[in-house]
């Protein structure tokens, strides 16, 4: 018992800062969810992609020697261009690839998704191989830097990160709800029939939320980098799975659920690789799916619609 | 549109049907072809196309194609069983290679000497078909509450957990015993399995597998049909167009959708088996996400809920990557693809042809401009035709081909950079040409474009097979699904929102 | 026209017909310009300069490696060695010249079988170098044995192969009752570590080696925890939380990956553990296990079944161009070149004794006797390289240095 109080607060940490990537991938998943009841199963990749963009931006401005601008800077530059470089992949893929398939079959949209996703990895994969890339972070940021908050220490990166993504989320709080945009996002999600009468228009709304749910997942991609290190053309697939896991879990086309979700999927992992065993915890991140899909589908959050025939 | 064509007279036929029956048979000699052949009683097709695969193993003694072929039957046998989930019951199952997967284990476990345990087979096999049975319907129970998404996250997860269970069950701590007990064998899995014998004669070699494979396909495609044409298959047909009204006129969906799973899960996991004593062994990564994602194209590709369409779809994308893993032979086959597609695709047949000249024309007159302005940029071909000694006519033939076509393109210093910025370049335009409405322009633009694609197959994908097949099936599924979800031999759903 | 549009399909096929058989022309003899071996490029298959002699004898032999998946890195790493030993073997060798079918047979065993099936049966390979993982050659070890293809690993180190008693397997590196026992009694023996936490990365490779250290090291008394993280984790920080809270005196990670040796490195120090972590072979990269580490890793230790070919002198010239080449080298190439090179030799000698044939290579391997890189390569009756061991490193001032021995 004394061990697990003591580490707990570490694994809290550390659970956070998990949790602030999934929550941030999670949240593009709701958002086109609630639009489109489409499952983007190449959300992922594109979190994958932003963090190569990441990396070339970092390449280019952090040679050997040292970071040619303030650390801040660059950091906000890999940041704006993964966000943005991700924003329109989302759009094109949205374009190519779903567009086409609105009044399709259910099915067909997802295998779509599913091919989409192939593509982007192995599209990557063939232009820049499949070797690790690791982010020299400590090169931006000092290992060392941190604060110590009794037993666990909270080091300047996951502040970063943990910090970057409430920015991220207060940010889309407020576009959802503070702003004529916001409105229109959520009475597409609503109702697209009733929204398109009402004079919205239904494209637009669906390319600025594939655009924005694109970017928080580019954004999300920078921030593993900086805070994890390693990046590879498959690590999309099981971040989007565990993001997607997120999502359900807080309620899927709930915003503030895709938030909540991320922060639990990210402490559980943390504590079940710290207390039960790290082989075992993908397995566990599961178990509390498929649980909660039986036990309570709507999620945490989500509201129970009724069923329209 | 075709005008309709002289059909045999059906007695009752409105008009209208049979307009929409000629439309449906597509115009061409294929289309008769297609006629003719569908006009044959099913009975006389199954036992024709059954006697061709009885025949092959004596006509070919290459132990390797007649393993490809096996392979084939297998993945046939796995699609009709996913085909009975998705296609007919249309519930979306993306866990169904886990089922593939515990009948192997199941199998492993129950016929090899890791726990010593040696049923015969026959018993084995009844004991895996009544497991998966049990996973079926406990798979299944959730698909009770669940929409279909929902639905196909719940069993990827599930899939996941099995592949992650088969990983590390191999060191269990248990409280009775002090040595961890090893269920699965780990990463290592089960080898040494016993090869699957009935009355006395043991199955070893591939050709014994290759039979052993079509029978079972054979029964599969069997029962698999006669339900079909059953009560449960119209109730599974109308459950899926409109769950809904299926219960509201009564019929037991419970109790369908939970059939359906069962029976799914009761093929694969047999299936599975017969794989396990095949391979002599079990891995857990022989049923990971890419084997589930190569198992869900074929049967997308060959058309959900046609029986002949996902057996057609897991025979071409099984013989299909295995032909593609000679980079000469990949790149004939590529370029007679792409030619044979103009030809046949386009119409009017003169467009397709000239198209096939111009990209001929337009790789000539760069690789001249090039070779005259900048000649260090280019590269003269890197193939080189083999000696006779080690290699056979094809072989060397593919590879002159080969040469010829590193003469035509411009083929650059460093083929890497060139062809990776290529191919950022070749992917949006590909998908951008796609979605342009039929044009003269459309036509015009193939040329470019096709050019593209030839340098980035010069520089780039032959020499990465797998990836190259990898993204064939990604670009496959999107295109698939915007042109053509009904696959190859499926039927065109209309889904009522 | 519409007649036309109906011989179309005749027309097209023709031309098709008629460019295939244009290419069946008599072009059999190779474009004369010699072009300097473009190893860069992966690509091409390295072009030779035109054997002049008119009896050129041919050898045709088989690669097979992790191209694509999960092991890619190692793969195509494994792949550019070789594509370099053969590039140096034609260059000087004269009247030999080889070709290499590479193979992509990914890290699972059911991608070997169909490959070593279509090799098996092409009577033209006379040899097999890999396949690279230990469940893949087992898996082929009956196909491969069965046809008299002699196959010699540059990287399988599962002990149980060489006693399947075939006469075909062969490998240039000590197995894991070598490096286990020996990595074992290094951490008990000379570290005196009494409690260490063993980690695998759930794959063939690393749950065998972290078995064999972790039974060396309990029958010495250590206490030890054990867990298994994948080869594709990011984050360590909640393992890192765990090995804190266990106390251990090193860390001793079973992994092929380098960077996942210096994330953990860094997330322990991150929280303040500052315990060594002693890898496996794949951690040999001075890119990714001490650069990438950011001087968390000082200190650590890396066990290979190789040296480094930069410390050799002998190799000064293929690590020269494998820098151009394959700029991220790690430990996994250069067992890749030898075993390329020793099976080449093998072919060269039987072909030199008249036969040039699958059971005459697989005898003229089995008892080759040959130097590369400066050291002697021998096998004995069970294709276990003789008198190999394997090399401990320590991280000094960023460096890898051989680790003290008391």
């Amino acid at each position: 018992m004394a061990q697990f109080l003591s580490q707990a607060p570490q694994q809290i940490v550390n659970g956070l800062t998990l949790g602030s990537v999934y929550a941030l991938i999670a949240l593009g998943y709701s958002m086109v969810y609630g639009i489109l009841q489409l499952l983007n199963f190449a959300h992922g990749d594109v979190y994958m992609v932003g963090a190569f963009i990441g990396f070339g931006v970092l390449t280019v401005f952090l040679p050997d020697a040292g970071p040619l601008l303030p650390a801040a800077l660059v950091i906000l530059l890999m940041l704006v261009a993964a966000m943005i470089g991700c924003g329109f992949l989302g759009v094109a893929i949205e374009w190519f690839a779903y567009r086409p398939l609105r009044n399709a079959p259910r099915i067909a949209p997802l295998i779509s998704a599913l091919g989409m996703s192939i593509l982007l990895q192995n599209s990557v994969q063939l232009t820049l191989t499949a070797q690790f890339r690791v982010y020299h972070t400590e090169k931006l940021i000092p290992i060392s830097a941190g604060v110590d908050l009794g037993p666990a220490h909270l080091s300047l990166v996951r502040v970063l990160v943990i910090g970057s993504a409430i920015v991220m989320m207060v940010g889309l709080a407020y576009l959802v709800n503070r702003t004529r945009l916001g409105r229109a996002m959520r009475a597409v999600a609503l109702d697209r029939e009733a929204a398109a009468m009402m004079g919205v228009n239904v494209d637009q709304v669906i390319v600025l939320t594939f655009f924005i749910g694109s970017a928080l997942a580019g954004g999300s991609g920078v921030l593993t980098g900086l805070v994890f290190g390693r990046i590879w053309h498959t690590m999309g697939f099981n971040a989007g799975l565990k993001g997607f896991t997120a999502a359900v879990i807080g309620g899927i086309g709930n915003i503030p659920g895709a938030m909540l979700g991320g922060l639990l999927i990210g402490l559980l992992e943390a504590f079940a690789t710290g207390f039960i065993s790290s082989t075992y915890s993908d397995v566990i991140v599961f178990v509390v799916l498929i649980l909660f899909l039986l036990v309570r589908p709507r999620g945490l959050l989500g509201a129970t619609g009724a069923q329209k025939v | 549109m075709n005008p309709p064509e002289a059909l045999p007279e059906k007695f009752g036929t409105d008009e209208w049907v049979a307009q929409v029956d000629a439309r449906r048979a597509g115009g061409g000699w294929i289309g008769k072809l297609g006629a003719r052949w569908g006009a044959l009683p099913i009975s006389w097709r199954f036992l024709g196309l059954l006697l061709v695969g009885a025949i092959i193993p004596l006509l070919i003694h290459s132990d390797y194609v007649l393993r490809v072929i096996g392979t084939a039957w297998l993945f046939a046998t796995l699609a009709v069983g996913l085909n009975v989930v998705v296609g007919y019951a249309g519930l979306l199952d993306l866990g169904f290679i886990a089922f593939y997967g515990l009948g192997a284990y199941t199998y492993a476990l129950l016929s090899s000497g890791h726990f010593n345990v040696h049923l015969p087979s026959w018993l084995a096999l009844l004991i895996v078909a009544g497991v998966g049975m049990a996973f079926g319907l406990l798979l299944g129970s959730p698909s009770l509450r669940l929409l279909g998404d929902y639905l196909a996250i719940v069993t990827l997860g599930f899939g996941l957990v099995f592949v992650q269970l088969g990983l590390n069950l191999d060191r269990l701590n248990v409280p009775w015993s002090n040595t961890p007990l090893n269920i699965t064998g780990g990463s290592n899995g089960i080898i040494n399995l016993d090869p699957l014998h009935f009355f006395g004669f043991s199955l070893s070699t591939v050709a014994n597998y290759y039979y052993a494979l079509l029978v079972w396909l054979a029964i599969v495609l069997l029962v698999i049909y006669r339900l079909n044409q059953s009560h449960f298959g119209r109730a599974w047909r109308a459950m899926r167009e409109d769950p809904l009204a299926a219960e509201a006129m009564g019929m037991p969906t419970r109790r369908l959708k939970l059939f359906s799973f069962a029976t799914g899960a009761a093929v694969a996991g047999v299936t599975g088996a017969i794989f396990a004593a095949w391979q002599q062994s079990v891995f857990p990564n022989n049923f990971d996400t890419n084997s589930l994602i190569n198992l869900y194209a074929m049967v997308v590709l060959g058309g959900v809920g046609s029986l002949p369409g996902v057996s057609l779809g897991a025979g071409i994308l099984t013989v299909v990557p295995e032909l593609l893993r000679s980079p000469e032979l990949s790149r004939v086959i590529f370029y007679m693809g792409l030619a044979l597609a103009l030809v046949f695709l386009i119409r009017p047949r003169r467009n397709g042809l000239a198209v096939l000249v111009g990209v001929v024309g337009l790789g000539l007159i760069l690789r001249l401009a090039v070779q005259a302005v900048a000649p260090g940029l280019v590269s003269p071909p890197t193939i080189e035709v083999a000696a006779v000694s080690i290699s056979s006519g094809f072989e060397r033939a593919s590879q002159s081909f080969g040469v010829l076509v590193q003469r035509w393109i411009l083929l650059p210093k460093d083929p890497n950079t060139a062809g990776n910025l290529a191919y950022v370049l070749l992917v949006p335009a590909l998908l951008a040409w796609a979605r342009m409405k039929p044009s003269r322009w459309r036509t015009l633009l193939l040329v470019p474009l096709l050019y593209l694609l030839s340098f980035v197959w010069e520089t780039r994908l032959s020499a990465e097979p797998a990836i190259t097949r990898l993204l064939l099936i990604g670009t496959l599924l999107v295109i698939l699904m915007i042109f053509r979800p009904q696959g190859l031999l499926g039927a065109r759903r209309v889904e009522i929102a | 026209m519409k007649r036309l549009n109906k011989l179309m399909p005749l027309l097209g096929g023709l031309t098709v017909a008629s460019l295939l058989l244009a290419a069946c022309a008599p072009a059999a003899t190779p474009a004369p310009t010699a072009v300097p071996p473009t190893v860069a490029a992966p690509t091409t298959v390295p072009a030779t300069t035109a054997p002049t002699a008119a009896a050129t004898v041919e050898i045709k032999i088989a690669f097979y490696a992790p191209l694509t998946g999960g092991a890619a890195s190692l793969g195509t790493e494994q792949l550019a060695f070789a594509r370099q030993a053969v590039a140096d073997f034609n260059k000087n060798m004269t009247g030999f010249h080889v070709t290499m079918v590479e193979e992509d047979t990914d890290i699972t065993p059911d991608k070997a079988v169909p490959v070593c099936t279509k090799d098996a049966g092409d009577n033209t390979i006379v040899g097999v170098v890999g396949p690279s993982g230990s469940g893949q050659v087992a898996a082929c070890s009956k196909i491969l044995d069965g046809a008299g293809l002699a196959h010699i690993s540059g990287s399988a180190t599962r002990p149980s192969l060489s006693q399947a008693g075939d006469k075909t397997f062969f490998r240039v590196v000590p197995n894991d009752n070598v490096q286990g026992p020996t990595d074992g009694n290094y951490i008990a023996d000379v570290l005196k570590a009494k409690k260490v936490f063993v980690i695998d990365d759930k794959e063939d490779y690393g749950t065998n080696l972290a078995d064999t250290v972790e039974k060396t090291i309990k029958a010495k008394g250590v206490t030890t925890q054990r867990q298994g993280v994948d080869a594709t984790l990011a984050d360590f920080s909640s393992l890192a939380t765990t090995i804190k809270g266990f106390g251990p005196d090193l860390v001793f990670f079973a992994g092929q990956i380098a960077s996942q040796g210096a994330s953990l490195a860094k997330a322990m120090k991150d929280q303040g553990l500052s315990v060594p972590v002693f890898g496996g072979d794949g951690f040999f990269s001075q890119k990714d296990y001490i650069d990438g580490a950011g001087g968390a890793t000082e200190g650590s230790y890396a066990s290979v079944f190789f040296p480094d070919l930069r410390s050799l002198p002998a190799a000064a010239d293929v690590a020269k161009e494998m820098d151009t080449a394959f700029p991220a080298w790690g430990p996994f190439g250069a067992p890749s070149y030898v075993a390329t090179t020793l099976l080449l030799d093998a072919a060269v000698t039987a072909s030199q004794g008249g036969k040039l044939d699958r059971p005459s290579v697989a005898a003229a391997l089995a008892k080759t006797d040959v130097k590369v890189f400066g050291i002697e390569f021998k096998f004995d009756a069970n294709g276990e390289p003789q008198g190999l061991n394997d090399g401990i490193f320590i991280i000094k001032g960023g460096k890898f240095v051989g680790a003290p021995t008391s």
